[in-house]
């Protein structure tokens, strides 16, 4: 039926396995820089990479239905992972988001980035687009459930995360733009609302979004040294282990959600092309799969496992460059944090295996 | 599939598949736009904020270190040194670096830099300090210096830190003319280039230090470090490759060029000899080369130890400096005003030659006394007896005062101030240690600007003929008298006095200093022989009021005594009886130079309350006289024995 080697099969689609590889390790040279040149936290980040490869091959190999039957299951484990947390939760810089599995710490709304809109394509699917506004409510209710447990933990970037992960699922099933656009009234009409249930840290970095330098030592001074550090790159960079924001500590957080300023300050310009070129490939890709796919649930998840990708890059970057207010999110595949890019590699698995099976459908 | 698309959210559930790939294509669109978007913000900061931003990023990283330049030295005209920077240690201390805090705190008693309170004050010091900064302890002995050598294993984070301070090796005897260092005062940092210096710095304040700061003070050097955003000091810039991206030569990396050396015309041998003569009395000398105009000794006596100011002085070891009533704070060979005596009388008696008033062979008469014209105020004569008939030579070597009386009277005040105006009475410049003070020379304008009432501003006769001999209103400085001596001594040329004979920069090479103009007076050589005939008569003429303190000269010294009699000082000084009586006491004056047919050196040394200038000034200016032909012909021997060698 189809010629391919095994070994072909073994390592899924390469254009995934490629461009995560070299995303990867060249992340594992910017941790060295951004982590004082010391080895220690290449070695962890090192595992990570090993047991996020493994997953995306267990994934890719694993077949598109298997995957749509636990959706459902995957989805309730998730959430209740996430009332566990609240309970047994590890506090980390104030905000409980982890469990400790005693070898490495967990963090399940990551999980959940994937698992909401698997368990939304699911339904819908399963619904067979059938859909009236009570389902409208059902889905909009199953966003809102995991949104609510992570925002309380506290973590807005990931619960936003989630949010939009739902809401491209919504967006791809062809719901009427009347909907979309009363979404975005309420949620417009709802920012007094928001402003006031919002913590005070999350007002004032909305504020300093507005105005960084209102605040350059406080609140502002995140994004003013981060901007400082890809500006003061220029085109070429200061060159690997040479960025003086980096090695004298000036950048915060460098070697999780600021690790683009990292970037920018040792690579410049270019090397900021080339992964955010790097990225773009893997987006593509997702969406290129998607567009091929068979099946409603094939197409509803990869297109949203290509937006969720998207939103994780550009609102790590768009906080990192001043243009987006700084809410935690790191960056796929070269910020710290395993469970992050596990679950990436998941979905990149899952997508490989969606695109297999086109393969063998239309072979 | 039928499906009731009116009950359905949805757009159109059998085209689902062309929804979704229009919506797909729209999300991609979206995709590619934020990307844009980004990448614009990307380029702007990259690109066009470049500059920008890595100013900031530097700004961010360097800190700069000022570099304190070394004071210039000082030094004689031989080379000797006579101000000079040493180092001392002080004990530093790196909370961060501190294993064992109990350990160095008892060490700091036991060797008892610190006291128990001290070390308290320290204690929360430190303790509101961060911890990577080197906070200074104390000032190290060398005996704690070297215990702390032994025991410095077993103390990390303590440290020594080097430091210089200024030492002055002849200390009393350069005091006035080197002068001495102080802190920064307000009023200081109004006159200097602040960013010239670091906080803390010493500056000149007094003498030499004070008025020759720009030179001796030098250029100060910065360095860049690398600090981390806690400010911690990484290392310095220059040590790696920044300087490829900033041009840290100019900006960041400028070395301090250390202060010039002060090359004085001074002989620190002559100057030595000066103070071991003074005894106990107050007084000056100056001694300069009147060909060129070099001051070879310029001494006020009682001095201070300058050394004491170099670390900063006490304020009871200032106030006793400050209010001793020998003021020797006092630089009394350029700023002490003295009426000139006797020692006028070669020049008024110049200027009746010149303006053909007399001859050589004009006599008056000298009773013992002297009575104007119709006037009744009888001015007497130093000596009772009075000199009998007496002309132009017997009237200097034996310091007539009646022929005198007699003279200025002749002459005028007019006459009087204008001749002895260019021989530099009233007037003064600067030769390097700040405008010395100008005395007063008298005369009738003078004296209708100096006072404010009407009826003081009147010239009398009375005070023409006191005017003859150096008294009444006028004031001069002994380096003024020395001016005028070397004039005359120059038979009327006018060499400008240096002290300061050149710089030698931090490269080593050598400046001389510019010279002022002088001028030239011209006399008629007969009378300038005249004089000169007569000021040797004072010293090898048997009746000479100079003759036993010079019978034995063998250096043709001609020279002129004076006594100034004691006027302002001794008014209203000191009640005590004791010390009014020596208060009381004539100043002796003599100055002198020689040989007297080719005059090398010139002397003026004034004496405060010794009386007669026999008792004291005059053997002063003998002994540096003959020293200094002593030393001059040591050195020609010495030559000669070389030159004979070869």
């Amino acid at each position: 039926m189809h010629n391919r080697s095994f070994i072909d099969d073994f390592l899924g689609d390469k254009v995934f396995l490629c461009f995560f590889l070299l995303i990867a390790v060249f992340g594992l040279f910017v941790q060295f820089s951004a982590s004082g040149q010391t080895l220690d936290s290449i070695y962890g980040q090192a595992i990570k990479i090993i047991l996020a490869l493994i997953c995306f091959l267990f994934f890719s190999k694993v077949n598109v239905s298997q995957i749509k039957v636990v959706s459902l299951g995957l989805f309730i484990a998730t959430i209740a992972l996430l009332l566990m947390v609240s309970v047994v939760g590890v506090t980390i810089n104030g905000s409980t988001r982890w469990i400790d599995l005693l070898l490495f710490r967990f963090q399940p709304s990551e999980i959940v980035k994937l698992s909401l809109p698997m368990m939304l394509a699911w339904y819908i699917d399963y619904r067979e687009f059938k859909l009236t506004p009570a389902d409208l409510t059902i889905i909009v209710l199953l966003i809102i459930l995991p949104f609510y447990l992570i925002y309380e933990q506290p973590d807005l970037g990931t619960a936003l995360l989630v949010v939009f992960s739902g809401a491209v699922v919504i967006f791809f099933i062809g719901i009427r733009w009347r909907y979309i656009f009363f979404w975005f009234f309420v949620t417009f009409s709802s920012i007094p609302f928001i402003w006031n249930i919002l913590e005070p840290y999350q007002k004032s970095r909305i504020l300093v979004f507005l105005n960084p330098s209102s605040d350059p030592l406080g609140a502002g001074y995140n994004i003013l040294q981060s901007q400082i550090a890809i500006g003061s790159g220029g085109l070429f960079g200061k060159g690997w282990l040479n960025g003086s924001q980096v090695q004298l500590e000036f950048l915060p957080e460098q070697s999780t959600d600021f690790i683009f300023a990292v970037i920018g300050e040792e690579f410049g310009l270019v090397g900021i092309t080339l992964l955010l070129v790097m990225y773009l490939v893997l987006i593509g890709r997702c969406f290129l799969v998607s567009h091929s796919a068979s099946g409603t649930y094939s197409r509803m998840l990869s297109a949203s496992i290509a937006m969720i990708l998207f939103f994780a890059v550009f609102i790590n970057i768009g906080m990192v460059i001043g243009i987006l207010p700084v809410v935690g999110v790191p960056l796929p595949f070269i910020s710290q944090g395993g469970t992050s890019m596990i679950t990436m590699m998941i979905a990149l698995g899952i997508v490989s295996s969606i695109n297999r099976e086109r393969k063998l459908v239309e072979g | 599939m039928v499906h009731d698309n009116s009950a359905n959210v949805l757009i159109n559930s059998r085209l689902e598949k062309l929804v979704f790939r229009r919506r797909l294509y729209i999300a991609i669109f979206f995709v590619l736009v934020c990307f844009l978007f980004a990448y614009i913000r990307l380029y702007q900061l990259t690109v066009v904020q470049y500059s920008n931003l890595f100013n900031s990023s530097q700004q961010n990283q360097l800190r700069l270190l000022p570099i304190d330049p070394s004071r210039g030295l000082i030094r004689d005209r031989n080379g000797m040194i006579l101000a000079r920077n040493d180092p001392y240690w002080s004990l530093t201390y790196t909370p961060e670096l501190i294993e064992d805090e109990e350990l160095v705190f008892s060490w700091l008693l036991e060797n008892n830099i610190l006291d128990q309170d001290d070390l308290e004050i320290f204690k929360d010091q430190a303790s509101r300090s961060q911890i990577f900064i080197e906070l200074p302890i104390a000032v190290l002995s060398e005996d704690q210096t070297a215990s702390f050598a032994v025991d410095r294993h077993k103390l990390p984070g303590l440290d020594l830190s080097e430091n210089l301070f200024r030492y002055y090796p002849y200390g009393p005897l350069t005091a006035h003319v080197v002068g001495y260092l102080g802190a920064i005062s307000p009023d200081d940092a109004s006159r200097l280039d602040l960013t010239n210096y670091i906080p803390n710095t010493r500056i000149g304040k007094s003498g030499l230090e004070l008025n020759q700061e720009n030179i001796l003070h030098g250029n100060l050097g910065r360095t860049a470090l690398v600090v981390n955003s806690r400010g911690r000091v990484i290392r310095e810039a220059i040590s790696r490759g920044y300087e490829e991206k900033i041009d840290l030569n100019s900006l960041y990396n400028v070395s301090a060029i250390q202060g010039g050396t002060l090359e004085l015309t001074l002989d620190i041998k002559l100057q030595e000899l000066a103070y071991s003569m003074f005894e106990d009395f107050r007084g000056a000398v100056i001694a300069m080369k009147p060909k060129t105009g070099e001051i070879l000794v310029l001494a006020s006596n009682p001095a201070f130890d300058p050394n004491l100011f170099s670390r900063g002085i006490s304020q009871e070891d200032f106030n006793s400096l400050l209010y001793d009533q020998s003021k020797p704070l006092f630089n009394r060979a350029i700023s002490g005003t003295y009426p000139p005596g006797s020692t006028i009388k070669p020049f008024l008696g110049l200027a009746a030659l010149e303006l053909g008033m007399i001859n050589a062979e004009t006599t008056h008469f000298c009773s013992g006394s002297f009575l104007l014209p119709g006037g009744t105020h009888e001015y007497r004569d130093w000596l009772d007896t009075g000199h009998g008939s007496t002309d132009i030579s017997r009237a200097i070597a034996q310091s007539c005062d009646v022929f005198y009386y007699q003279l200025s009277t002749q002459l005028g005040i007019d006459n009087i101030s204008s001749f002895l105006k260019p021989f530099g009475f009233g007037d003064s410049q600067d030769f390097g240690m700040g405008k010395p003070q100008i005395g007063i020379l008298p005369s009738a304008e003078w004296k209708q600007t100096y006072f404010r009432n009407r009826s003081d501003q009147t010239w009398f006769d009375g005070e023409t003929v006191i005017t003859g001999i150096g008294q009444g209103y006028f004031l001069s400085t002994p380096l003024q008298i020395a001016i005028a001596v070397s004039i005359l001594a120059n038979k009327g040329t006018y060499v400008p006095p240096r002290l300061i004979n050149g710089v030698t920069d931090a490269d080593g090479d050598f400046h001389l200093a510019p010279s002022e103009k002088g001028y030239q007076l011209s006399f008629n050589q007969e009378n300038i022989q005249t004089i000169f005939d007569a000021m040797n008569m004072v010293t090898h003429s048997n009746t000479g009021t100079a003759y036993s303190v010079f019978r034995d000269d063998i250096n043709q010294v001609a020279g002129k005594t004076g006594t100034a009699q004691v006027i302002s000082i001794a008014q209203g000084e000191d009640y005590d009886e004791d010390n009014l009586r020596e208060a009381l006491r004539d100043h002796g004056l003599f100055f002198g130079f020689a040989p007297m047919s080719d005059p090398e050196i010139v002397v003026v040394v004034i004496v405060e309350n010794s009386g007669g200038a026999s008792r004291l000034a005059a053997p002063i200016v003998k002994s540096i006289i003959d020293t200094y032909f002593l030393d001059a012909s040591l050195v020609e021997t010495n030559s000669l024995v070389v030159s004979n060698a070869q």
